[in-house]
């Protein structure tokens, strides 16, 4: 259902669909990134987890240029983000070139930001029309598709405003797929939900990562991070600390800080349920 | 059971003292009956002064309602105000984006244009267009110290329409670019982010994202300035412009029916101010769309709702 296609020739599948490169980022005096680097390759599940303020956002924006890093370079499918290749040298691209690396990621916002004079169904279709120049009756057979596919079908005439939180996430992360992205990127996608509805939303989270679609989350349940991620990244300050697979980084974290940062979630829990 | 328990169990609500039956209002409101009356009075008055006047010709009225003049005026004063506010509207949105890059140069530019043309009233502005030819009898087109490419004589490219519609249309774009910059600001950021995530250009993301929501915010405003607009034309009539207004003065300047025909005028006016404002009322609903909820009247695209049609499908993968 995702593009397995890459979207340049010369990408082979073994190269890695996101590599962050020391990416910086600051905002005057205060730095947001210290320096990351990391790679995901196809049909991995990559989980940013960390105190809030530790950069995971601002590190899933930078990938898609939602920010400007203020030093390193991020490639997706690729492309350099924000760049284009002149004689020899990367330049600065235009927003129109960067409108169209943008396409081979799909982002799914913490408090959903869906077209609110949209219909679900308008919602999942702004990105194929607006943005590829697709036809309208192709994009609304395939924004039919993907409305099925979140459990949302008899929703696509609702309005955002007459949906449920859990159900706005859903129809975001229809849309988020609907530009056929190589990566998917969630930006605490149930960090806003009640308690109750974080279960739907994490469910088709779950569910397209078994079926082979590549993502990027920044979350805060690590109990999903650990079924769902095939990579974990703990990130504090602004720099990843520490990274490996679920088991290692979760189950036998090796730093210290991660080791804190885990019993304080879990704590945090227990005191909640 | 006691009767003298002072606090009664939350759980036996029947140990609670019965209260007295309520009565349904029913007292004569005596500040109602004297407004009403009043009020009836002024009107009743009013009505009355206004019939009876012998010396007010409501025949006068009648006939030059639908006198050809006033007609002909009555077009004009339309055009003037579909053409000044479709011009002030382009300048407004130009004029707001503008305001709001992040680019210093247009930024100051609009901030000056907004604050020089503010604060000029309309009638001054109006003459100053039409007397422009007196201090530039010509208008050239060309490079500034080099050739000319064009020129133009004043008195003919300005005539009194063309003075109307700039004297109207320049001074209402700055109105409407804070209008227009307000309904702007007034959309998340989240939106716009959105939408450049799902790949739209700048550009794309302005038009099908951002201004249609700040419409909906801007159009009580623009209603306003619309309903002003239609009677500042009245003020064209010092140029001579051929409004409504124009017209009736026209007239009444030959036979000295001066109320009459300004009683025509005011009917027009309302016709069109009415009209307008039910327009106006369509125009929002149409684009409060996904900001109120929807009534039993309108359940326009609604889908049914089935037990199972909220959970996730089944993915096989």
């Amino acid at each position: 259902m995702t593009a397995t296609q890459p979207t340049l020739a010369e990408t082979r599948d073994s190269d890695p669909i996101i590599h962050v490169r020391d990416v910086h980022k600051s905002y005057g005096q205060v730095e947001a990134l210290r320096g990351v680097s990391l790679q995901v390759k196809r049909g991995e599940v990559v989980a940013l987890i960390g105190p809030s303020g530790s950069g995971k956002s601002t590190l899933l924006r930078c990938i898609n240029h939602l920010e400007t890093p203020t030093g390193g370079v991020v490639q997706v499918a690729g492309h350099v983000m924000g760049y284009a290749e002149k004689r020899g040298y990367l330049r600065e691209c235009n927003q129109r070139t960067l409108a169209r690396q943008r396409r081979s990621t799909g982002m799914v916002f913490q408090h959903f930001d869906l077209f609110a004079h949209r219909t679900a169904l308008e919602n999942v279709m702004e990105g194929p029309t607006s943005g590829l120049g697709e036809a309208r009756g192709a994009a609304r057979a395939r924004a039919h598709e993907l409305l099925a596919l979140v459990g949302l079908a008899e929703k696509a005439g609702a309005y955002p405003s007459e949906l449920s939180g859990g159900q706005q996430q859903r129809v975001a992360i229809a849309r988020a797929l609907s530009t056929r992205p190589d990566v998917l990127l969630l930006d605490e996608p149930t960090s806003a939900l009640d308690p109750e509805l974080v279960g739907e939303v994490l469910d088709v989270v779950t569910d397209l990562a078994r079926q082979g679609v590549t993502m990027v989350v920044a979350t805060h349940e690590i109990t999903f991070a650990e079924d769902v991620a095939t990579t974990v990244y703990f990130m504090e300050k602004g720099s990843v600390v520490e990274s490996g697979s679920p088991r290692e980084v979760i189950r036998n974290p090796v730093e210290a800080r991660t080791a804190q940062f885990l019993t304080h979630i879990s704590a945090a829990r227990t005191a909640t349920t | 059971m006691t009767a003298n328990v002072a606090v009664p169990s939350p759980t036996k609500r029947d140990e609670f003292a019965p209260l007295p039956p309520i009565k349904a209002k029913s007292r004569i409101s005596w500040s109602r009956v004297l407004t009403l009356v009043i009020l009836l009075w002024v009107v009743i008055a009013f009505v009355v002064g206004a019939a009876t006047n012998e010396r007010l010709d409501w025949g006068a009225v009648a006939t030059y309602l639908f006198d050809p003049r006033i007609l002909e005026g009555l077009r004009t004063t339309l055009v003037l105000t579909a053409v000044s506010m479709a011009i002030a509207t382009v300048l407004g949105v130009v004029l707001a984006l503008m305001a709001l890059t992040k680019d210093p140069t247009p930024r100051a530019f609009a901030r000056t244009y907004i604050t020089v043309f503010r604060s000029i009233p309309p009638m001054v502005q109006l003459l100053f267009w039409y007397f422009l030819a007196a201090i530039l009898p010509t208008i050239t087109i060309g490079i500034p110290f080099g050739p000319d490419l064009v020129t133009f004589d004043t008195n003919l490219l300005i005539t009194q329409f063309a003075a109307a519609l700039l004297g109207l249309s320049l001074g209402e774009a700055a109105f409407l670019a804070e209008y227009i910059r307000g309904g702007i600001l007034s959309v998340p950021r989240g939106q716009s982010e959105a939408a450049a995530a799902c790949g739209l250009t700048p550009a794309k993301t302005f038009f099908r994202v951002v201004f249609p929501q700040a419409i909906r915010v801007i159009l009580p405003a623009y209603g306003n300035s619309l309903i002003s607009q239609v009677k500042n034309t009245a003020m064209v009539f010092v140029i001579g412009a051929g409004d409504l207004m124009t017209e009736a003065q026209l007239i009444y300047s030959q036979n000295f029916q001066q109320i009459p025909l300004l009683i025509v005028v005011s009917i027009w006016y309302l016709v069109i101010v009415v009209i307008l404002t039910q327009v106006q009322r369509r125009i929002e609903n149409h684009y409060s769309r996904g900001y109120t909820r929807r009534t039993e009247k309108s359940p326009a695209r609604r889908q049914p709702l089935t037990a199972d049609s909220d959970r996730p499908r089944e993915v096989t993968s």
